[in-house]
């Protein structure tokens, strides 16, 4: 997935850059109301992307390799392949360090960050534009709306738009594509059950549609589902819409 | 609500397994939010929502004003206005009203507020028998439960389980059919309240400028309970105040649809005082018991907006935690989302410990709340609350390693490279047990991006 996503940026003609030393964005660490932890991994975040055009000094010793990257806040953005992960960086970021007025440096770093963050399907759409792009793949698939793509982002037109750029792909849609996978983070863990029940009905749904592939822009709701499916020897194809671009091209 | 009564960690499991709820919930809340969709198609559902959301905030804000307001309207209009601090005040109040005239029988129509102070436990208790009048309260009533849903609270039984239960308890015959169900209900509820001394109600609005006390329902049991007994006695929260009469244009038109995606409800009914000399029947006492019960806790804090709801249960539908466990997993009066914030900043902090994680965050509640209610949001904020006021060793220890890891690159590339190898030995699914009794490990890529970018760099 992260492949797929690093083709399509390079076949659009973007100078994609990945930082090596970036890791997680901190949005389990929020999600499960630690916003110390959050905080920190937010500036570590920011401080790996923005390289030189972040405000406050670096720190050598964390990092393997020079940070040599120059975000430029005009011209530059930060695509990610997980509506989660992004809705973590463009809406919680600034909400972390809203709320002390020593965080002032952070906060204003937090927003202009935040406006130059990307979902990858939206980036496709609304930064690139659509008609750079057309595919071919003979394939039936539904979609999966994660809620995080969907209700903190509003992203739902967008990788739909794109699945209906490929020639021969078929997109029925679920009945309630809308309706949460179950996943939701660290409740995963903490009411598997109930997880596991909410992800059999996305499931089922999923099944009646009769596609092959369940393609999402969230690899956390594609995870859980497909591990759901695994445990009950159901082989079917669980996609991140950008490995479905990226064959629609090869081919 | 009783502080010690189990949570939803000791009761969602049962709840769970039950496949006959999971059916009977998962009909009923899809269906009811599809109503509510389609209700929704021809009224400018954004437009109501910022109207009510300014109406509401105004009203809270000014609680103080607005709430004296009422109660000298309501005086002049002749009701009798009562503040209870606690539930305990209310229903000893209510209580001494239900006494003075040597009350046997009361009927009561649909008010959760009456849930949340264990009213007809508590009389009860007195030896007076209070009789539910809503439909579904009455059904709930007789199979000795509790609601499992604010507006529907029968709404985990199937018409069959219905049938069954009525033969039961009132010796009819099992017919299934719904008509034949309400019409049996009817006939026994009908004598009940010619005969009742008292009859108690809730209330969905109350009107400052006013005085006039607005309830909405379908069934005309309401009204009946209102009108026919000596004494009403409205019960009702102190949030549900409105400052004038004209914002009702607004909030009827969201309260039908988000509840039950009618454009209004069958009933209306707008009360204003007992009975005048010029009327025949009515009420001859009206009296008012405004209930804090921990809600003015809220006010000027970041939970405030809470206040702003008005009860329609359109979270609880739309919600996929409650679609699968339905309202009695979550051990309190107040289920689902609403009830997961209510519970805990109302009066037992301690519940949010396990109601804050009980929802995924996935947003539906917060998209059709009619109010603008950022309800997912007040669940995270709740975890943050909870995680601060209370240690939870483990979880911290976890989290901190997480953290300490994500700040120093090297390692966490390194975890990666251990999980990537774990997961190709298939050992990692002994690490993550609570993953993987019905999920198999996750289907971890046996490449590391990390190296397919080094070739590309050369």
């Amino acid at each position: 997935m992260a492949k797929a996503s690093y083709e399509i940026l390079k076949y659009f003609g973007c100078d994609v850059y990945i930082p090596d030393n970036q890791t997680c964005c901190g949005q389990p660490a929020f999600n499960t109301g630690y916003v110390e932890e959050a905080k920190k991994m937010a500036i570590h975040q920011m401080r790996i992307f923005l390289g030189n055009s972040f405000p406050l000094s670096q720190k050598a010793h964390y990092n393997r390799e020079p940070n040599t990257l120059n975000f430029d806040f005009n011209n530059d953005y930060l695509v990610g392949p997980s509506g989660s992960c992004i809705a973590m960086m463009r809406n919680f970021y600034p909400d972390l360090f809203k709320h002390h007025e020593s965080d002032g440096i952070m906060l204003d770093t937090a927003i202009k960050f935040s406006s130059r963050v990307y979902e990858f399907s939206e980036f496709i759409v609304k930064v690139i534009g659509l008609e750079k792009f057309t595919g071919n793949l003979k394939l039936s698939v539904s979609y999966h709306d994660s809620c995080h793509s969907l209700r903190e982002l509003a992203i739902s037109k967008e990788p739909r738009l794109i699945l209906n750029r490929i020639n021969g792909l078929k997109l029925i849609e679920l009945n309630h594509p809308e309706i949460c996978c179950g996943f939701g983070g660290t409740f995963s863990v903490k009411f598997p059950e109930i997880s596991v029940e909410m992800g059999k009905d996305k499931l089922a749904d999923f099944y009646a549609t009769g596609a092959n592939t369940l393609v999402s822009t969230d690899m956390s709701c594609l995870m859980h589902l497909s591990s759901i499916a695994r445990h009950n020897g159901i082989r079917r194809r669980f996609a991140h819409i950008s490995e479905i671009m990226l064959e629609s091209i090869e081919k | 609500m009783s502080k010690n009564s189990p949570g939803i960690k000791s009761l969602y499991m049962e709840q769970l397994a039950n496949k006959q709820l999971s059916n009977n919930l998962s009909r009923a809340t899809l269906q009811s939010v599809d109503k509510r969709n389609k209700s929704f198609e021809e009224v400018d559902f954004e437009y109501l929502k910022t109207r009510a959301q300014q109406i509401k905030l105004e009203a809270i804000s000014r609680l103080n004003e607005y709430l004296a307001q009422f109660e000298d309207n309501a005086n002049q209009n002749g009701c009798k206005v009562f503040y209870a601090r606690t539930a305990a005040t209310a229903n000893e109040y209510i209580l001494q009203v239900a006494k003075s005239v040597q009350a046997r029988l009361i009927v009561k129509s649909k008010s959760m507020v009456t849930e949340e102070i264990e009213l007809v436990q508590f009389l009860g208790g007195h030896g007076i028998d209070t009789l539910e009048t809503d439909l579904g309260e009455y059904i709930v009533q007789l199979a000795g439960e509790k609601p499992s849903h604010i507006t529907t609270p029968a709404i985990h039984k199937s018409r069959y389980e219905i049938a069954d239960l009525f033969h039961k308890k009132l010796g009819i015959e099992e017919n299934s059919d719904p008509e034949f169900l309400t019409s049996k209900a009817r006939q026994v509820l009908r004598e009940k309240f010619l005969n009742a001394d008292v009859g108690i109600s809730g209330a969905n609005f109350l009107i400052a400028e006013t005085g006039d006390i607005v309830i909405v329902e379908n069934e005309g049991n309401a009204r009946l309970s209102t009108s026919a007994p000596k004494i009403h006695i409205v019960v009702s929260g102190i949030e549900k105040i409105l400052p004038r009469f004209s914002d009702l244009r607004i909030f009827l038109r969201l309260l039908g649809r988000s509840s039950t995606g009618q454009k209004l409800t069958s009933y209306t009914s707008i009360l204003r005082s007992p009975r005048t000399l010029k009327e025949l029947d009515g009420p001859g006492e009206l009296h008012i018991v405004l209930l804090d019960n921990g809600r003015t806790n809220l006010l000027g804090t970041e939970y405030q907006e809470i206040l702003h709801c008005i009860r329609c249960g359109a979270c609880l539908n739309v919600c996929p935690v409650y679609r699968k466990i339905g309202g009695h997993a979550y051990g309190s009066v107040y289920p689902g989302p609403i009830g997961s914030l209510v519970t805990p900043l109302y009066s037992n902090m301690k519940k949010a410990h396990d109601l804050a994680f009980a929802s995924t965050l996935c947003g539906s509640c917060t998209e059709v709340c009619p109010v603008g209610i950022d309800i997912h949001h007040h669940l995270l904020a709740l975890r943050r609350d909870i995680n601060k006021r209370y240690n939870h060793v483990s979880e911290k220890f976890l989290i901190n390693q997480f953290t300490m890891l994500s700040l120093r690159p090297r390692l966490f590339s390194m975890l990666e490279g251990v999980t990537r190898l774990l997961n190709r030995l298939h050992l990692l699914k002994f690490f993550l047990k609570s993953w993987t009794k019905e999920r198999t490990a996750p289907d971890i890529s046996p490449y590391s991006f990390r190296k397919y970018k080094k070739t590309l760099k050369q």
